[in-house]
């Protein structure tokens, strides 16, 4: 059976650490960081996820003079409803928890 | 700054200067990025990443035979792999099967004229060097058909099929009886204009000219919106 798009382990865990809305604007190596996943396995992710509209880019200015400027991220309204659907359910997590 | 910093900064310029058009901005992000990565280990395992992404993302982005001139190229060099990965098998399986006819045909086309030199090392060749060098030619045939539709198929048939030729020859060259059978089979007592120096120049020169040719089709002046 097919798998539903955007519901891979890697695209769960992005969705998850762009969704903590205190954070707003979120940087790469932060994401990485937050996510443990690589550079090669981020940059594409999140490239899909802006295709599809579930994410929006802006190019920060430098903090210091001499440094590039800086890619920022956050989910769009319609990312937050995805990341939301794919945050599990708070009754079905005991169950599960039961089964592992 | 150290070697191992400068090393990732360079693998990091070389992924932002690979992504496609319509990546540059991911690349040149993933490239900023690097700025922020503490650490010389932790810098080049992200500017490895990136480099692999950036070749996923120029991987995707090609199309084989995009445009006439590029799909006639295309095809005349699959043309010429399908011959040559599909020539010994035949021979081979002919041989063994007993239709001598067909043996002696192809045998007439390989240097010395004769099949006959080649009987040792028809004996010698893996069962398995035969299959991949076959799956290599069916690989190529589809990867020529898949060329009409314009897709990225194409793309991998044609890995495929280059990866298949490649097991072929590096499983022949495991094989030592098969390696004493070419070394009998190709050494000759006299010397060829032809064999020894025209279709050897003819092997490097081909591939070179195909790239140059591909190159030259792909500039972005002559190819069609």
């Amino acid at each position: 059976m097919a798998r539903a798009p955007n519901s891979s382990r890697q695209t769960r865990a992005v969705l998850a650490a762009l969704a903590d809305g205190s954070r707003g604007w979120r940087h790469g190596y932060e994401i990485s960081k937050a996510t443990g996943l690589k550079s090669g396995t981020l940059y594409p992710l999140l490239a899909r996820l802006k295709d599809q509209g579930f994410l929006e880019a802006r190019w920060e200015e430098p903090a210091a003079p001499g440094r590039p400027p800086r890619h920022a991220y956050r989910l769009t309204l319609q990312g937050v409803a995805l990341a939301a659907a794919q945050r599990p359910a708070p009754a079905a997590a005991p169950a599960r928890a039961v089964r592992a | 700054m150290t070697p191992t910093r400068r090393l990732a900064e360079g693998l990091a310029r070389a992924a932002a200067r690979m992504a496609p058009a319509d990546r540059s901005e991911w690349g040149t992000a993933m490239l900023a990025e690097l700025d922020h990565v503490s650490g010389d280990g932790r810098a080049l395992r992200w500017a490895s990443g990136c480099l692999l992404a950036a070749a996923l993302w120029r991987l995707d982005a090609t199309e084989l035979g995009r445009g006439p001139a590029a799909r006639i190229l295309l095809a005349l060099a699959i043309g010429v792999q399908v011959l040559r990965a599909l020539f010994a098998p035949v021979m081979v399986l002919s041989w063994r099967l007993g239709a001598l006819d067909v043996t002696a045909a192809l045998g007439r086309q390989t240097p010395g004229d004769d099949y006959r030199r080649f009987i040792p090392l028809m004996q010698a060749v893996p069962d398995e060097v035969m299959f991949a060098e076959l799956s290599a030619a069916v690989l190529f045939v589809l990867a020529a058909l898949t060329i009409r539709r314009g897709g990225k198929l194409a793309l991998w048939l044609f890995l495929g099929a280059v990866l298949a030729d490649m097991a072929s020859a590096a499983l022949g060259h495991l094989s030592p009886e098969m390696n004493a059978a070419r070394a009998h089979a190709w050494t000759f007592a006299n010397h060829s204009l032809r064999r020894d120096v025209l279709v050897p120049l003819a092997g490097i020169l081909y591939p070179a000219g195909l790239a140059l040719g591909l190159w030259w089709v792909s500039l972005p002046g002559r190819r069609r919106a």
